[in-house]
């Protein structure tokens, strides 16, 4: 059940960034989710919450294109993510709850090998890495292989590489997991700097107060259902968002 | 002893997870299905090693050198491990990824060393078993047997391996030290145990040839010739000398000594490896740091394509054990054709070290007509070892999330998979060509069919393994060796150029010359390569259309 009344989509006269219609998706005879349906708006940072298994990572991993829909659609920047991959996949990032990038590889190869993908030319990655890890605090290790850095280094440096190309949208799972106070502070107004710039930023999290004073739109899942999607404050009434969310969950179980 | 029973079950288990890759998900019984497949096959082959192992020892039996098989036996099973170990070896024991869970537990630093090497010395001891067992039945059955020689030789076949598989395995932790102290540590390794392995290579050859030069010589009689390999497999390994007094003539003090000498040297070298395992271990984590060079950025940005093609050969020296197995053809290609330009094939066909047969001028003439049919099938089948694209998706593992958000279609990522792999072997063999063409070896014509054919072949069967992997990925390995040494891909791939390789090879020197004659036979050669290369775009146009990256 969606609680439509509270979906109050912010509409500033441009196409979304993200639209995603009756999505729907299976594992054998199990459905993950089931006709899933939101839109992400330019300068939106939108919050996906959901206990463990509810279809978060399966949610977003169709949207960056890591995995076959099957069923409904998911357009990015006007972009089918089936029919025209390519083109959607290059207006997007990706941040995914384990960080694992290739070990043999130095920060800085990875960061140029991302890059050299997304086609951003030497001086507009040079000046973005090196401002991006300054502020992350990762510039004195990016010479070392990706082998010898902590969960929260490989965090940082899959954040850099995702932002190298200024995707327009930026999809995170879990993206506080792991990073110290500082960098979860930085990140954090990164996010808000893009969001700013017209980019949108779509994150799932387990920590429901960083996604009430993060995000102005929010949406719960459930069990592969959508419970509730919309403005943070319509969501959360005058509530806070933990109650709405325990209230929403043990409801609808 | 508990603590080592509990780790080697471990160790087990993650053996026979890795007989099965990707059927983790699988019910019990597919699963169990799947390791009964598998462990039909492993009969299989072992059946294969023994029966030929028997009729080895049977010609030896028959031409009167009864007494030359247990040294031998003894020899090869001390031998059969120590290259397995020597390349398993550092990733079995260093820079594992379980390394701070099982150094935290409270254990002995040495249980868990001998509970990690256990599996190299069960490899080594069962290959041993494989040769050294039919070698003995053969024996015992011309030269007569007694209990106490038979439980001997049994457990010959269990001590034989051991002090060879310790000095391997402690080569290999020496070899993996010393890279360390390099900046590119892998590299370090992997330049430093392919050179040994091509001195060993070499240096066996050339032991195997000198000998059979001095055997065509002198040959005064087969006896003469067999005492004489038994001397020099005593001369270089005293303990098989000791094993072949205790077996043969019931010497207890020769058979202590052997015993002892077996036990002693792995013990030795363990306990070098327990002292200093933290050591090499914290200098392999850290090898890279202090050495940054954070401020140094590339003066131009790469194509998408050019950047994968970098990445994947940065794969190949990242993962030693898919090094050692993807580049190992290269080197013997050029050492091949070093050896070919060097030495001649006309002072090796004169030389009478091919089964102490001398030809003369104009039979040499009339050969090198057909081993110019050869050449390209010998490249082709190296070729063919060195596919390093058969398995670049599945070595993907837990970062193939990047591939598939990559902004690029499944034709270019895997074109510069393929390119990463096929720029190298077209590089080698052509080097390796116009090596024996510079030295006269070769004509022009058998020029274009070594490259030719050997890249056709090459190109054919990497598209097979490429196809394969493309359509059944295992990102969820956790040894590169699952990927790289168990995985259908490769083995199809090296299985089947090695098949047609020596199927193409028997029909081209064999068959059609006499057949066709010479030059229709070359114009044959250089079709089969051709049409190779044309199966390989096929099947590579297929892949490109059917493939979709997704994450696991």
């Amino acid at each position: 059940m969606q609680r439509s009344a509270q979906v109050t989509p912010t509409h500033r006269g441009s196409s979304p960034v993200l639209a995603i219609a009756h999505y729907t998706k299976r594992y054998g005879d199990k459905v993950a989710v089931r006709d899933l349906s939101l839109t992400v708006e330019p300068g939106d940072i939108y919050g996906f919450i959901g206990h463990n298994g509810a279809g978060k990572t399966t949610l977003i991993r169709s949207i960056v294109g890591a995995q076959p829909v099957d069923g409904g659609s998911i357009r990015i920047c006007g972009h089918d993510v089936v029919g025209d991959p390519i083109a959607a996949k290059a207006a997007c990032a990706y941040v995914p709850d384990n960080p694992d990038v290739y070990e043999f590889m130095t920060g800085l190869q990875y960061l140029d090998f991302i890059a050299d993908i997304y086609r951003v030319s030497a001086s507009e990655r040079r000046a973005r890495r090196t401002e991006l890890a300054e502020r992350l605090q990762l510039a004195d290790a990016l010479g070392d292989t990706v082998g010898s850095y902590s969960h929260g280094m490989r965090q940082k440096l899959v954040l850099i590489g995702a932002l190298i190309h200024e995707p327009r949208l930026l999809v995170l799972d879990e993206p506080f997991v792991g990073l110290d106070p500082v960098a979860s502070h930085e990140l954090k107004k990164i996010l808000h700097e893009l969001a700013e710039r017209g980019g949108a930023v779509f994150f799932s999290s387990h920590v429901l107060e960083v996604v009430e004073k993060l995000c102005n739109k929010v949406a719960i899942i459930r069990a592969g259902e959508l419970l509730a999607s919309g403005a943070t404050e319509d969501v959360r009434g005058n509530a806070s968002l933990e109650d709405i969310f325990l209230e929403l969950v043990e409801k609808e179980a | 002893m508990r603590s080592f029973i509990i780790l080697l079950g471990v160790q087990a288990r993650g053996l026979i997870n890795s007989l099965a890759p990707g059927a983790a998900k699988l019910s019990r019984r597919a699963r169990g299905r799947r390791l009964a497949l598998m462990g039909v096959l492993s009969v299989l082959l072992g059946t294969f090693i023994v029966a030929y192992i028997v009729m080895l020892g049977l010609s030896l039996a028959l031409l009167g050198a009864t007494e030359a098989i247990v040294p031998l036996a003894v020899a090869a099973g001390a031998l059969a491990g120590a290259v397995f170990t020597f390349i398993k070896a550092r990733g079995t024991l260093f820079g594992t990824r379980d390394h701070d869970l099982i150094m935290a537990m409270p254990l002995p630093r040495r249980t868990v060393i001998l509970a990690r090497s256990a599996t190299l010395f069960g490899a080594s001891i069962l290959l041993a078993i494989l040769i050294m067992l039919p070698l003995y039945a053969v024996y015992f059955a011309f030269a007569g047997a007694t209990a106490p020689s038979v439980l001997l030789a049994l457990a010959s076949a269990v001590l034989a391996p051991l002090p060879i598989t310790g000095i391997a395995a402690f080569a290999a932790a020496g070899v993996t030290a010393l890279s360390t102290r390099f900046r590119h540590a892998n590299l370090a390794f992997i330049i430093g145990a392919m050179a040994l392995m091509l001195v060993v290579l070499v240096a066996a050859y050339g032991w195997s040839f000198s000998m059979r030069a001095d055997a065509g010589q002198a040959a005064a009689s087969l006896g003469d010739t067999m005492a004489q390999i038994s001397n020099t497999i005593y001369a270089c390994y005293p303990p098989a000398a000791w094993a072949t007094q205790g077996i043969v003539h019931g010497s207890v003090p020769a058979y202590a000594a052997f015993a002892a000498i077996s036990i002693a040297v792995p013990a030795v070298c363990i306990e070098i490896m327990q002292r200093t395992y933290l050591g090499i271990n914290d200098a392999l984590a850290a090898r890279s740091r202090g050495r940054a060079r954070t401020r140094r950025d590339r003066a131009k940005d790469r194509s998408p394509f050019a950047a994968i093609v970098i990445k994947e050969l940065r794969t190949l020296v990242g993962i030693p054990s898919y090094a050692f197995n993807c580049l190992f053809g290269y080197l013997l290609m050029i050492a091949a054709a070093l050896a070919i330009s060097l030495i001649g094939m006309r002072g090796i066909l004169s030389s009478g070290v091919i089964d102490g047969v001398t030809l003369d001028p104009a039979q040499i003439d009339a050969a090198m007509g057909y081993i110019m049919l050869l050449f390209p099938w010998v490249f082709a089948f190296l070729a063919t070892t060195c596919s390093s694209a058969a398995v670049s998706i599945s070595l993907e593992g837990r970062s193939s999330w990047i591939m598939a958000t990559a902004p690029l279609s499944p034709r270019a990522i895997l074109g510069a998979k393929l390119a990463s792999n096929a720029l190298p072997c077209i590089a080698c063999l052509g080097a390796s060509a116009a090596a024996m063409l510079a030295f006269g070896e070769i004509d022009i014509l058998s020029t274009c069919e070594v490259v030719l054919v050997g890249f056709g072949m090459f190109f054919l069967w990497v598209n097979v393994g490429l196809a394969i992997d493309a359509a059944h990925p295992n990102f969820s390995w956790t040894v590169a060796n699952e990927v790289v040494k168990r995985s259908a891909s490769i083995m199809v791939c090296v299985l089947g150029g090695m098949v047609c390789a020596f199927a193409l090879g028997a029909l081209s020197v064999i068959v059609l010359p006499d057949l066709l004659g010479l030059a229709a036979t070359h114009g044959i050669v250089i079709a089969l390569g051709a049409c190779s290369l044309i199966g390989g775009c096929a099947i590579f146009r297929h892949t490109a259309r059917t493939t979709t990256f997704f994450i696991n």
